[in-house]
């Protein structure tokens, strides 16, 4: 699975730690499930089976990922291997450290 | 049905006009078609399947003009193009009912039949009424959006079906019909952005709202002629769709309808 990743001066500045990516996406998730409350969602939730994604749930989430990361999926990126809200937050964050090595 | 407000016919012929005459795919002499060897062992069931499904419907598109005249209603331009799509589309027909005669089998008078006793055109009307977001949407902003999502449902379905035929000959007669959808694609892509520069702050809004809504219930021509649910075939499309495929459609949508959702009035409520 790959990613390309355009990162911002103020992402490369304020690089997300791994907890806070998941603390950032389980907001996102939260506003588009329409929960009150981030309780429900931890790093171990999946995506389909927990919380109800389905294919419209994942455009909305592949849009809310990109514009609060700054980065792009690829478009032979294979979204059935994301299980998890912690799958989605390593792929952020391994891509995020990828591109600044790069 | 529907309400047409008085929009401006489009005022950018030259991104509209190439598809007239760019990239046409007219299949002349059927050459490809004579090369294949036509081993039935060497094509798995569930493509022959996918074929035989595809060529009826194919078969039924260019029967069903009236649903896209009606939508693009005083536009004699999309009236134009929507006769040499679904022209492209019989065409498309002719050369994959020839693959599977070749495969020892063959559309049945009963087939055709069943096409014929669909009423396509009033559920596709009805499904598209109930589906905008929008009363006072055009329906031509609601057709080219729909258009999208269903011409890219198409190249997706033929390209699983290329890779997995086993028949290297017939998978690139199925690649070629994929490349023929993705240029219907385009077609929709532009000509909705040609309707962008046109369209008021109110309207520009409402094409990601109006996506979403589509790819949330999206159901392909297939899913308006009963006789595809009597023989079992409304998944055609996604029939041979895995993971990757299903994963492909959404990012490649997803990233193209974005550049609407600037628009949105409130990007986070939708």
């Amino acid at each position: 699975m790959r990613l390309f990743l355009n990162t911002s001066p103020e992402m490369t500045a304020n690089t997300p730690n791994h907890n806070e990516i998941v603390t950032r996406l389980a907001g996102r998730l939260a506003e588009l499930l329409r929960l009150e409350s981030t309780d429900s969602i931890k790093p171990e939730s999946e995506l389909r089976k927990d919380l109800g994604v389905d294919s419209l749930g994942l455009v909305d989430l592949v849009t809310l990922v990109e514009e609060d990361f700054s980065v792009r999926f690829a478009s032979n990126t294979d979204l059935s291997e994301i299980v998890t809200v912690n799958d989605v937050a390593n792929l952020v964050e391994s891509r995020i450290q990828a591109a600044q090595q790069a | 049905m529907g309400i047409h407000p008085p929009y401006p016919s489009f005022t950018t012929p030259d991104t509209i006009d190439d598809f007239f005459v760019a990239g046409r795919n007219l299949w002349p002499d059927l050459a490809d078609l004579k090369q294949l060897t036509y081993d039935r062992e060497q094509v798995p069931d569930e493509v022959v399947r996918f074929l035989r499904s595809t060529c009826l419907n194919e078969h039924g598109v260019a029967h069903y003009l009236g649903s896209y005249f009606h939508n693009y209603h005083n536009d004699f331009k999309l009236r134009f193009w929507s006769a040499m799509w679904t022209a492209e589309e019989y065409t498309h027909y002719i050369v994959l009912r020839r693959i599977i005669q070749g495969l020892g089998d063959d559309l049945t008078p009963r087939d055709f039949a069943g096409l014929e006793d669909g009423d396509y055109v009033e559920n596709f009307l009805a499904y598209l009424d109930d589906i905008r977001v929008d009363k006072s949407m055009d329906s031509r902003m609601l057709q080219l959006i729909y258009g999208v999502l269903q011409e890219y449902g198409a190249v997706i379905a033929y390209t699983a079906a290329a890779e997995q035929c086993n028949d290297e000959g017939m998978a690139k007669i199925l690649r070629r019909v994929a490349k023929d959808e993705m240029r219907h694609c385009r077609f929709n892509q532009v000509a909705l952005e040609a309707m962008m520069e046109h369209c008021s702050e109110d309207e520009k809004a409402l094409v990601w709202p109006q996506f979403r809504a589509i790819w949330g219930d999206l159901q392909m021509p297939t899913e308006h002629i009963a006789y595809f649910s009597e023989i079992g075939a409304t998944d055609l499309y996604t029939s041979l769709w895995d993971g990757e495929k299903r994963s492909k459609i959404i990012l490649y949508l997803s990233h193209y309808f974005q550049k609407f959702r600037q628009y949105t009035k409130d990007p986070a409520t939708t």
